[in-house]
């Protein structure tokens, strides 16, 4: 009797949303940051840093917000000089020096006035959180915090 | 207008709102992840065979059980199984439970302060919450080896247990208190807890076939590098033996077993560069696709709750658990 009535009202109020719940998805593959193994190298006659990108995976915009390097203790004061890799650069330490993608056998230069330990952090793209790749220290330098993921 | 016409259409329309509205937050939903074979045309080579099979356990429910023995260290006890991790996934019902098992380390055997060893270098896994488990369970005593972590995620809630009962891989999921808890979250990003092959572009070759299953394998530093998820330890170096080898059923294109050869150099010093040499063996097993459920863990969490429509998350977590469902899905 009220069929139309309550074909309408089913309709309208179904309006805008899909017939069927959407199915699971493979969209959240890969959950694992990428694979970024580093070669540190100090050269003091030039007072610097040489980070060479040596294995892993292709950084690209998707898969990677920033790559920064950390040198603690570079300076005469025991300040830390932080240099963007690739991506978000940084507000102190100004633009990125590489552009996407960043690809194994990538070398970044560091200059710093003292040779202190050296974290490479990986950030998620979106900031969301972030993971130390890589450490460098010298065999009497005391030890960096251990490797850990932000949020 | 008609007072009854009026009142039908108002009654048609809630009755279809809460319809829907149940089988969305109840996760009625269809379920029929295509299998890997589907894909053979488009994915020819080895390589798209093994990440097809990797990404189909993204979106079919299945149980995976990886069990990983240390084959040599330098701290004198290898060989010992490590760890053992039960995972079941019901994506169908957006439902995981991990039970990841710590039996033994040699770095717990030794005198930590007095060698400087970092006791959380031989960790295998690859993701934060996993990883936590280890370091719980590598800073324990010794005698209380094995530890157990129970991880359970569903809409609305996580149930965990950091010191779970005993139970075999056979047995339902067990929770007991005491350092359980629930906590609310309306969308859990790594239900997974990563996966055993990242996207990549390095060649894997055919290395065994029978008439059920091809195995395919993949070897060397610089591909091993790219393919694996590597742990949160301080991996300095990559053996060039470092291989891993997938099988997959040659009907459905699954991944039914996946083993690992690990063979890393590590920085294991707490206070000083250390690099010492590890082999492991990971061995996957997965099984029960289409089948496996994820229910929530039997015993008590903190909360007291025994289950039900509200239970184990404050009701305002619950409901902003199910508009999120209800937006999502």
């Amino acid at each position: 009797m009220y069929r139309r009535t309550v074909l309408a009202a089913a309709t309208a109020t179904l309006a805008g949303c899909g017939l069927a719940p959407s199915p699971p998805s493979a969209d959240g593959y890969p959950e694992t940051p990428p694979n970024v193994f580093l070669e540190f190298d100090w050269n003091p006659e030039a007072s610097a840093y040489v980070v060479e990108f040596l294995r892993g995976n292709r950084l690209t915009a998707d898969n990677t917000g920033a790559l920064r390097v950390r040198v603690a203790d570079a300076t005469p004061d025991g300040d830390a000089v932080t240099t963007p890799w690739v991506g978000v650069g940084d507000d102190d330490a100004g633009d990125p020096r590489a552009g996407f993608p960043l690809s194994p056998g990538a070398t970044l230069r560091v200059p710093v006035e003292s040779p202190g330990s050296v974290r490479v952090i990986w950030v998620a793209p979106g900031g969301g959180r972030s993971r130390a790749v890589g450490r460098w220290r010298r065999e009497s330098q005391p030890a960096a915090t251990p490797e850990d993921e932000g949020s | 207008m008609n007072r009854r016409r009026l009142l039908a259409g108002v009654g048609a329309a809630a009755a279809t709102a809460t319809g829907y509205g149940a089988v969305r937050v109840a996760d009625l939903r269809p379920y029929d992840p295509a299998v890997p074979a589907a894909d053979r045309r488009s994915t020819p080579t080895p390589r798209g065979r093994v990440l097809a099979a990797v990404r189909h356990l993204f979106e079919a429910d299945h149980r995976s059980v990886t069990r990983v023995t240390v084959e040599s260290d330098w701290t004198g006890s290898a060989p010992y199984r490590l760890t053992r991790h039960r995972e079941l996934h019901e994506h169908s019902r957006r439902r995981h439970t991990h039970v990841l098992t710590t039996l033994g380390n040699g770095v717990v055997r030794l005198d930590r302060e007095r060698d400087g060893v970092e006791a959380r270098t031989l960790s295998p896994y690859a993701t934060i919450n996993a990883h936590i488990h280890f370091a719980d369970a590598t800073f324990a005593d010794p005698p209380t080896l094995p530890e157990r972590f129970v991880f359970h995620v569903d809409d609305g809630r996580i149930v965990y247990d950091r010191d779970a009962p005993a139970q075999a891989v056979g047995d339902p999921v067990a929770v007991d208190g005491g350092y359980a808890g629930t906590t609310p979250v309306d969308d859990f990003e790594h239900p997974m807890f990563g996966e055993p092959v990242r996207p990549h572009r390095a060649p894997w070759t055919e290395h065994e076939r029978s008439d059920a299953t091809v195995t395919y394998r993949l070897s060397g530093a610089d591909a091993y590098a790219r393919a694996v998820p590597l742990p949160f330890v301080a991996v300095d170096a990559i053996h060039d033996d470092a291989a891993v080898r997938a099988t997959l059923d040659r009907d459905t294109g699954r991944l039914t077993r996946l083993v690992d050869d690990r063979h890393l150099d590590v920085d294991v010093g707490v206070d000083r560069r250390d690099v010492r040499t590890v082999r492991m063996r990971l061995v996957t097993e997965i099984d029960r696709y289409g089948d496996a459920s994820a229910p929530r863990p039997r015993g008590e969490s903190d909360d007291g709750s025994n289950g039900g429509f509200l239970g184990g998350a404050d009701p305002v977590d619950r409901l902003t658990a199910l508009a999120f469902d209800l937006a999502t899905y």
